[in-house]
């Protein structure tokens, strides 16, 4: 069978051909000399990302995604390109490629939550960002059920939280 | 402060404690992104450079680091970038980086912040032998003053946002350098790769990833950051060190058990070639000056041989003989330079003496005492 041409990581020209047994099935890999793919199989300590997708994140099981669909709204970088570099883009990436993320994770990880230091300023972000989006959903429901002094109120709360987070945002 | 200043002043942390049979360094690297903006990876040259901007600025504030060097890459030659590679002050990733990559060294050269590189900061925090606890410490108090300039990148559940996710969660890998002759000779190293990796840790060669494992120096690190506190990573990493250390020290008293003249000889030829050698390669040179490190730890060589041998490792890597000479020197002259100056050396040296040779100082070097490590104090915000 003849060998591609092309870099699975990048658009080099092929110079490494890896082949691996696992399970009695073969995994195939081509690529460039420089490429961070042959970092990850050289250093067997190392997990291997492009493995580790096509094992899991394929599956149509493990999400309602597949491969190629998503693209992250915020910086525009795509799945497909996630599985070459085995990087995101973006912090967003993280919320966008969720079910992708979730599945890598738990191979990766000791455990899936943070028990680690915590920023005080990023946290105070984002429990002000959790409260603002309760209190746009407060409402809209104030709203729909036509109740305009409740909604006033809840008004006056949201740009009181858009002011604390502002002041928050000016640090950086 | 330039380059060149940097070079010619010692760094005073380097030298401060006697070094240790086994225990080279060790690290704390902290990775760290600014919200509302993509991965250094996926950005382009404008956004760089506002990153470069953002974080100077933040790094300049922070008085804890003063004094400091910084570099912006684009401004460093070949050779200078190779320099603060070899130093360990910079990554061989950034080092290859364009616009925006940047590095701010203090001047203990203990200290870096990469900007710019797989992720938007790099903190990082090095020290002789085990001392996880102080440079957490010193990591964290650097964090702590560059969270109140900028704006991490954070989720509660997933911790620190990095650009790969197997940074995630505290974004911090902590390792140590050990220097592993009796493992490597005894050929158990491959043992313990394996058995580390059960536990989560990860064993290298000296330059991280995929970098040959070049007189027997191994770097230790935690290969998960994700759900664990810093402390615990940190506890976990070194009830590894202190198992590796102690069958280290097994495993070299198990090789004069053995075979005592084979590794005699090892010992012996080492220093003849090192002593008369006209030309010797960066890795010859590394194995080499590793069996004089051995003999001299086991006492079949002068106690200041281990220190002498730390600088020749050091001073001759290849952009090290460079500014040493003042140019740049092919393969060839480097190998000549690089003899050149392990002659010079060894010179004053007395031949290796297996007479003398003793176990008790390895012996009790191999027990670290508890109170000199702890490891992170607490994971929590103060």
């Amino acid at each position: 069978m003849a060998r591609p041409e092309q870099c699975s990581g990048c658009t080099k020209k092929t110079t490494i051909h890896f082949t691996q047994i696992i399970n009695n099935k073969v995994h195939k890999l081509d690529m460039c000399e420089d490429c961070p793919l042959k970092k990850e199989i050289i250093d067997p300590g190392n997990f291997s990302l492009t493995e580790i997708f096509k094992a899991d994140i394929a599956k149509p099981e493990s999400g309602a995604l597949t491969m190629g669909d998503a693209v992250c709204e915020t910086c525009g970088f795509s799945q497909v390109e996630f599985e070459k570099r085995g990087r995101l883009g973006c912090p967003d990436c993280y919320t966008h490629f969720e079910p992708a993320v979730r599945s890598l994770i738990k191979d990766m990880h000791y455990g899936n939550t943070h028990k680690g230091k915590q920023p005080q300023i990023a946290v105070q972000r984002v429990d002000l960002s959790n409260r603002m989006s309760d209190l746009k959903k407060q409402l809209d429901g104030a709203v729909e059920t036509e109740d305009f002094e409740n909604a006033a109120t809840i008004r006056d709360q949201i740009i009181e939280l858009e002011n604390q987070l502002n002041k928050l945002t000016e640090v950086s | 402060m330039n380059i060149q200043q940097l070079i010619s002043s010692e760094g005073k942390t380097s030298r401060q404690k006697a070094s240790h049979p086994i225990l080279l360094m060790s690290r704390i690297r902290l990775a760290r992104n600014i919200e509302g903006f993509s991965f250094p990876g996926w950005s382009d040259s404008e956004k760089k450079l506002q990153i470069y901007e953002l974080c100077r600025g933040a790094i300049e504030q922070v008085e804890e680091f003063s004094p400091c060097i910084h570099f912006s890459i684009e401004s460093l030659d070949k050779n200078e970038r190779q320099y603060l590679v070899e130093r360990h002050l910079i990554s061989k990733e950034l080092c290859e980086g364009e616009i925006g990559a940047g590095v701010t060294i203090d001047d203990t050269r203990s200290m870096s912040i990469m900007i710019n590189e797989e992720d938007h900061l790099r903190i990082q925090v090095m020290s002789p032998g085990l001392s996880f606890d102080s440079i957490w410490n010193r990591s964290d108090a650097i964090d702590n003053a560059l969270e109140k300039q900028l704006n991490y990148s954070f989720r509660e559940n997933l911790g620190y946002l990095t650009a790969c996710p197997t940074n995630l969660g505290t974004g911090m890998r902590a390792s140590v350098m050990l220097h592993l002759p009796g493992l490597v000779l005894t050929k158990q190293m491959e043992k313990v790769v394996r058995a580390v990796n059960q536990l989560g840790i990860v064993a290298r060669g000296i330059f991280g990833e995929s970098s040959d494992p070049s007189g027997s120096v191994f770097q230790i690190s935690n290969q998960q950051t994700l759900g664990e506190s810093e402390s615990e990573i940190i506890h976990r990493l070194e009830n590894v060190i202190r198992t590796i250390i102690v069958q280290e020290a097994n495993a070299r008293i198990r090789l004069f058990e053995q075979d005592e003249d084979r590794v005699v000889d090892r010992i012996c030829r080492a220093f003849g070639v090192l002593r008369y050698a006209n030309m010797l390669s960066s890795s010859e040179a590394m194995n080499l000056l590793s069996m004089l490190r051995f003999a001299s730890d086991i006492q079949i060589m002068p106690a200041n041989v281990r220190s002498m041998v730390d600088d020749l490792i050091m001073n001759t890597q290849p952009s090290h003989l460079q500014f040493d000479y003042g140019g740049i020197l092919d393969s060839n002259q480097r190998d000549l330079l690089r003899a050149q100056k392990i002659r010079e050396k060894l010179s004053s040296i007395v031949e290796p003496n297996p007479s003398d040779l003793d176990f008790t100082l390895l012996k009790s070097a191999s027990i670290l005492p508890k109170n000199e490590t702890g490891g992170a104090t607490s994971g929590e915000p103060s």
